[in-house]
C-alpha cells in the first residue's frame, strides 16, 4: 500500500518539468542541466542578493547551489516540486554562510544596513538627509531604496519566507519544505514579516 | 482584528492559504470592520510596493562559467576520489580554509609540548640539582670525618712536609704537633 502511496506521489511530481529535467541530468544529459541552470540562475541571484546584499556572494552561492545539485544527480528522487527541492538546498547555503559570516565575526553592519529593531540611527540620519521622508513625492528610485531598507530591517528567516512567497509564489507548504519548516510556523513567520514591513512602509503608502 | 491569529487569517486569505470556511469567516470580519478593510488595504499596498525591488540579474557568461566550474570540480573530485584524495584539498579556498586549519593546530600541539618540557624540566631539574652537588662533594663527604678530625689547615700543610701519612697513629701525631697542646 504504501509502495503504491510512493509511486503515486512520485508521478505527481513528474508533471513538474523541472523534475523531468533533473532525470535526464540524472541519466547524464548534461544538456539538460544547462536548462535547469539558466532557468533559475536569475531567481536564486534574485534571492542570495536580497538576503546578502553583496552580488559577487549571490553569484558564488548560486554556483554551489547547482553543484550541490549536479554533485546528488545520481541518488535524486523525485518527492517534491524541483524548485522547492532547489530552494532549499539555496536556503541551507545562505544560513551557512550567514553562521560563518558571524563566527568569523566579519559582519560589518553597512551604513544601510539595520538591525531586527529597525532602521539604525545613521540611516534614519541618512534617510533625513537624502530627502526620503515621508511627506513628499519619492521618484521610482528613491522609493526602491526605501523598500529595501525596510525588507532590510527583518531578520533572515523572515526575509527568506517572504521572498519566496513574493518572488516564487511558493504556498506555505513548499516554503514550510524548502525552509524544513512546520506550514504553521511558515504562517507566523510570513505574517511577522508583512507586520514588520507594513509598519515600516506606512508612511509612505 | 488586533488579535494575532485574526491578523495570521487575514494575511493567509490575502495570500489563498485559508480553508473555505475560514475564509468565509474572514470575509465576514471584513464587511463588518472598517479597521479590518484598512489593513488589508495596507497589507496590499506593502505587498504591492515590494514589486520596486530589482530582480535578480546573472552576470554575463555566467551560465558558460557555472558549467565549467561544476565539470571541472566534478572531474578534479572524481579523479581524486578514485585516487583515494580529499577533493577539498584542492578546490581553492577549501584547500586553504583546511591548511590554515592544520597549521593552527600544528602550531597549538607544539606550543602544548613546549610548555609541558618547560613545566617537566622545572618540576624535575630543580629534584636533580642536589644529586648532583652531592656528587661532585662525594670524595669530600667519604673523607669528612677525617678532615673534621683535622680541624686546620696548618696542621695538614705540616704534616704534608713531615712526610708522615694519616695512619693509625695519626691522632697521636696530630696531637703531639699541634701548636699549643702538651707533649707527653
Amino acid at each position: 500500500m504504501s509502495t503504491v502511496t510512493s509511486e503515486s506521489e512520485q508521478n505527481v511530481w513528474l508533471r513538474d518539468p523541472d523534475v523531468q529535467r533533473m532525470l535526464r541530468v540524472q541519466n547524464g544529459d548534461e544538456a539538460a542541466f544547462g536548462e535547469l541552470v539558466e532557468a533559475y540562475q536569475n531567481r536564486l541571484i534574485g534571492i542570495f542578493n536580497h538576503l546578502l546584499r553583496d552580488a559577487a556572494a549571490a553569484e558564488d552561492l548560486t554556483q554551489e547551489a547547482f553543484l550541490r545539485v549536479y554533485r546528488a544527480r545520481e541518488r535524486y528522487r523525485p518527492t517534491a516540486k524541483f524548485s522547492t527541492w532547489l530552494f532549499r538546498i539555496a536556503n541551507n547555503l545562505a544560513m551557512n554562510n550567514r553562521r560563518s559570516k558571524s563566527r568569523r565575526k566579519e559582519v560589518h553592519l553597512k551604513a544601510s544596513e539595520s538591525g531586527p529593531l529597525g532602521m539604525n540611527p545613521q540611516e534614519q540620519l541618512a534617510l533625513e538627509k537624502s530627502g526620503l521622508m515621508p511627506g513628499r513625492q519619492l521618484d521610482r528610485k528613491e522609493m526602491r531604496e526605501v523598500v529595501r531598507q525596510a525588507l532590510d530591517t527583518l531578520s533572515d528567516r523572515q526575509k527568506m519566507a517572504l521572498l519566496l512567497n513574493k518572488f516564487e509564489h511558493m504556498s506555505y507548504q513548499d516554503i514550510a519544505a524548502s525552509m524544513d519548516l512546520s506550514v504553521p510556523a511558515v504562517k507566523s513567520l510570513l505574517t511577522r514579516a508583512r507586520e514588520n514591513l507594513k509598519t515600516k512602509l506606512e508612511p509612505f503608502l | 482584528m488586533a488579535d494575532s491569529k485574526q491578523q495570521e487569517n487575514l494575511i493567509a486569505y490575502l495570500d489563498g492559504e485559508l480553508t473555505d470556511e475560514a475564509a468565509a469567516d474572514v470575509e465576514k470580519t471584513l464587511a463588518e470592520e472598517v479597521f479590518a478593510r484598512q489593513e488589508v488595504e495596507k497589507l496590499m499596498r506593502t505587498w504591492e510596493l515590494l514589486d520596486l525591488l530589482p530582480e535578480g540579474r546573472a552576470s554575463d557568461g555566467f551560465t558558460e562559467k557555472t558549467l565549467t566550474a561544476i565539470r571541472t570540480r566534478t572531474t578534479v573530485s572524481t579523479s581524486l576520489e578514485q585516487a583515494d584524495v580529499d577533493p577539498d584539498d584542492v578546490i581553492p579556498g577549501r584547500g586553504r580554509e583546511r591548511a590554515i586549519r592544520i597549521g593552527r593546530r600544528t602550531v597549538g600541539f607544539f606550543i602544548l609540548l613546549f610548555v609541558a618540557a618547560v613545566g617537566f624540566n622545572s618540576t624535575f631539574q630543580k629534584g636533580a640539582e642536589p644529586i648532583d652537588e652531592l656528587l661532585k662533594e662525594l670524595p669530600i663527604v667519604e673523607r669528612l670525618d677525617e678532615y673534621q678530625e683535622v680541624d686546620n689547615l696548618e696542621f695538614l700543610k705540616a704534616l704534608h712536609e713531615s712526610g708522615l701519612r694519616l695512619d693509625g697513629q695519626r691522632i697521636e701525631n696530630q696531637n703531639r704537633n699541634r701548636p699549643g697542646r702538651p707533649r707527653d
